[in-house]
């Protein structure tokens, strides 16, 4: 989705998600249990677990990766295309600005020939 | 980069193949879009999952990797942004040509703060640096936070969750965030469909077990997820049983608000008879036999349920309401573009289309531009006039005053004025040799001339100082039309020079924008394919040289044919293909050389144009 711009047409610079945040936004969706906050969890929750348990969860855990995988290579895709318009927005916004205040010195020396 | 910089150990290595490969970027151009996964790479991630499945634990030190190359990303596109806000800045900060330095920064950051924008810039070797924050992502998503309700909005929800204070105030909440076009109804509507196409059992089911939920949450997008979980959240809180009495006073309370709206089903349209439901949904009551209970309200039953699924539904209800009444006021205003809740969402307008109808602002600048030639020409005109005033029109008629000007008057008035001062000062030395008394004719004749000289010089000095006075009036007027033309001319220039600038910058992007991406390229490919098979293995594992080695296979050979292809393709974009020169298992000659040699070309690929197809040979 494209930075929407404020009312006055400067598009706004969205806020830095950190590593983890972009990751567990992701990987949340796909396979919860290999969020940050709780792979930390992993060891004791799974202690006890057979070897065939063991395995089921690996493959579990490869599937997840994968889709991981396709999932991070859209949203690099959808950043990009944010980072593009943003400096569609930002040529935009500069040129009308710079516009505006010649406009508005034209104006006052036009109106100084009127007063003579 | 292709190999991670650090030349890390095997393993580790082969997540940098499994991930999309991104070439280096330049501070300011943001990441590269991510390249397809080729058949070498899917290998390679098969490997890393076989390791997955025989050890999960080592889980953790991919998960690791994952988080660091999604920080270093998300670092990279932030500086793109920053980058890009900085060239703006500095592209209107060399606009202004009033002022001093500080000024002139003051005058960028009142223009971005006046456009709501929390950055700011200060003046760091000549251009302008942003020094100041980003907009909080909340902020980012919709600057118009809530709306305000409407009082029949409130009133509608009040009547609907009576009994439910905290689902009462989910709702208001819902609503107020559901203005048209925002981000959250786009969300709240997909969510909507998504949920509405399961059967009755399966959405019991979602609202009642939760792995159910858990299955339904992983079949959404992550903006939607968040939403439900919010959701959801407010579900649980909602703690009440249904009491007899509380269903009674449900049903009682919307069959009189179905009959005082005196709704005639038989004549309302689709879309009506929708909203009416949508309504009697948020008030509790179980719409799966609609049209049935639109006909006859005496046939309304409470919608039955936990308490997660019964205040679910009601929101469901909340939601649907929202969606259909603005899909009903863009039926109405564009008969021809109907889509319903139940439609996907429209296209949304690429990001070029946001700069507003083309062609308006052009031609109010054109005509501004018009404007401001016709008053130059206007006033050049007058300046040339005031010259001819001043100095003399040569095309009036011989002896005119506006042939010689005023400047020329007044030189005439002045060498008259002295010419008659010397006469009258000789005539004054002439009387005093003449005596009255003997010669009285003489004397009156010489005092009469004296005197009419002085008549005359005075006269003189009236016009003198008229023409005097004229003159400097006529000579401040060229000097201000001179100076205001002067002033159109820069304004002018200026901004074609900042247009021009502009146009230079959106070509430059455009093209950038426009070049495929580098792992497309034709050239980037070749060095793609000739590294295929070859990796470098890192200076701690490998003897005091890099030895290549062959992917997977020791005895297999490399393909030198895309090993040669690679290297040409490397030599076209000012590599060194002697670190190419090397034969398959040897010891590469000059491994720091291979390195920059491939550092080079793909850097070399960023900023070349794609090269043109050759010619087809004349026939």
């Amino acid at each position: 989705m494209p930075n929407p711009p404020s009312a006055t047409g400067m598009p706004a610079i969205p806020a830095r998600k950190s590593g983890a945040e972009i990751y567990n936004s992701i990987m949340g969706a796909i396979e919860p249990e290999l969020t940050t906050d709780q792979i930390p969890l992993m060891k004791e929750k799974y202690k006890d677990e057979t070897p065939e348990q063991k395995k089921a969860r690996g493959a579990r855990y490869a599937k997840a990766m994968e889709e991981y995988e396709k999932r991070y290579a859209t949203y690099l895709h959808e950043q990009d295309a944010k980072v593009r318009s943003f400096k569609i927005g930002a040529i935009h916004f500069v040129e009308d600005k710079a516009a505006e205040s010649d406009q508005q010195k034209l104006l006052s020396i036009e109106s100084s020939f009127n007063t003579h | 980069m292709m190999f991670h910089p650090a030349f890390k150990a095997e393993k580790e290595q082969r997540m940098v193949f499994m991930s999309p490969p991104l070439p280096a970027a330049a501070p300011g151009e943001g990441a590269a879009p991510a390249a397809e996964v080729t058949d070498k790479q899917k290998k390679e991630a098969n490997e890393v999952m076989e390791a997955l499945r025989s050890n999960p634990e080592a889980v953790a030190a991919v998960v690791e990797f994952k988080v660091e190359e999604a920080d270093k990303d998300a670092k990279k596109f932030q500086e793109a942004f920053h980058s890009a806000l900085e060239k703006a800045a500095d592209a209107l900060y060399k606009s202004l040509t009033e002022g001093t330095e500080d000024e002139k920064v003051k005058k960028v950051n009142d223009v971005f703060q006046a456009a709501k924008s929390p950055v700011s810039f200060k003046l760091e070797g000549g251009k302008l640096v942003v020094v100041a924050a980003e907009v909080p992502e909340e902020t980012a998503k919709g600057k118009e936070k809530g709306r305000e309700l409407t009082g029949d909005e409130k009133q509608m929800i009040e009547e609907a969750f009576s009994t439910e204070p905290k689902l009462k105030a989910a709702a208001e909440r819902l609503m107020a965030g559901m203005a048209e076009d925002s981000p959250e109804l786009e969300v709240a509507q997909g969510f909507f469909e998504n949920f509405n196409a399961k059967t009755p059992a399966e959405k019991k089911a979602i609202l009642t077990q939760a792995p159910a939920f858990q299955k339904f949450l992983k079949e959404l997008p992550a903006d939607q997820q968040k939403f439900v979980n919010q959701l959801r959240q407010t579900m649980v809180e909602v703690s009440n049983e249904l009491t007899d009495d509380e269903r009674a006073e449900k049903l009682d309370g919307a069959r009189k608000w179905l009959l005082d709206k005196k709704f005639d089903a038989s004549k309302a349209s689709e879309i009506d008879k929708n909203l009416v439901l949508a309504q009697l949904q948020m008030r509790g009551i179980d719409t799966s036999n609609g049209e049935e209970i639109l006909k006859d309200p005496s046939k309304m039953k409470v919608f039955e349920g936990t308490n997660v699924e019964r205040g679910f539904n009601q929101i469901m209800g909340l939601l649907g309401y929202i969606l259909l009444s603005i899909q009903k006021l863009k039926d109405a205003m564009h008969p021809g573009e109907k889509k319903g809740p139940d439609a996907p969402a429209g296209g949304k307008p690429g990001p070029e289309a946001a700069s507003g109808a083309p062609g308006e602002p052009e031609l109010k600048k054109q005509v501004k531009e018009k404007d401001m030639l016709r008053v130059r020409l206007e006033r050049q005109n007058e300046i040339d006039q005031n010259k001819k005033l001043l100095d003399g029109d040569p095309a009036a008629a011989d002896g005119s005053d506006t042939k010689i000007g005023l400047r020329g008057r007044e030189v005439a008035l002045t060498t008259k004025d002295a010419q008659l001062k010397a006469k009258s000062e000789q005539l004054d030395a002439q009387l005093k040799t003449i005596n009255k008394a003997s010669e009285p004719a003489d004397y009156a004749a010489k005092e009469r001339e004296i005197a009419d000289i002085k008549t005359e010089r005075e006269k003189i000095a009236v016009d003198l100082k008229g023409i005097q006075e004229q003159k400097t009036k006529v000579e401040a007027r060229i000097t201000q039309l001179t100076t205001e033309t002067k002033s159109l001319e820069d304004i002018q220039k200026r901004t074609e020079a900042l247009r021009q600038k502009i146009r230079d910058t959106q070509t430059e992007m455009k093209g950038a924008l426009g070049a495929p991406p580098i792992a497309d390229r034709a050239e980037a490919k070749a060095i793609l394919a000739a590294l295929q098979g070859i990796r470098l293995i890192s200076p701690a594992q490998a003897d005091e040289h890099f030895t290549v080695e062959l992917w997977g296979d020791p005895d297999a050979n490399v393909d030198m044919a895309k090993f040669n292809a690679g290297a040409d393709a490397v030599k076209k974009l000012g590599g060194n293909s002697v670190a190419w020169d090397m034969e398959a298992g040897k010891t590469l000659k000059d491994p720091e050389a291979f390195d920059v040699s491939l550092r080079k070309a793909l850097d070399t690929l960023k900023t070349k144009p794609a090269a043109a197809p050759a010619p087809a040979p004349a026939a």
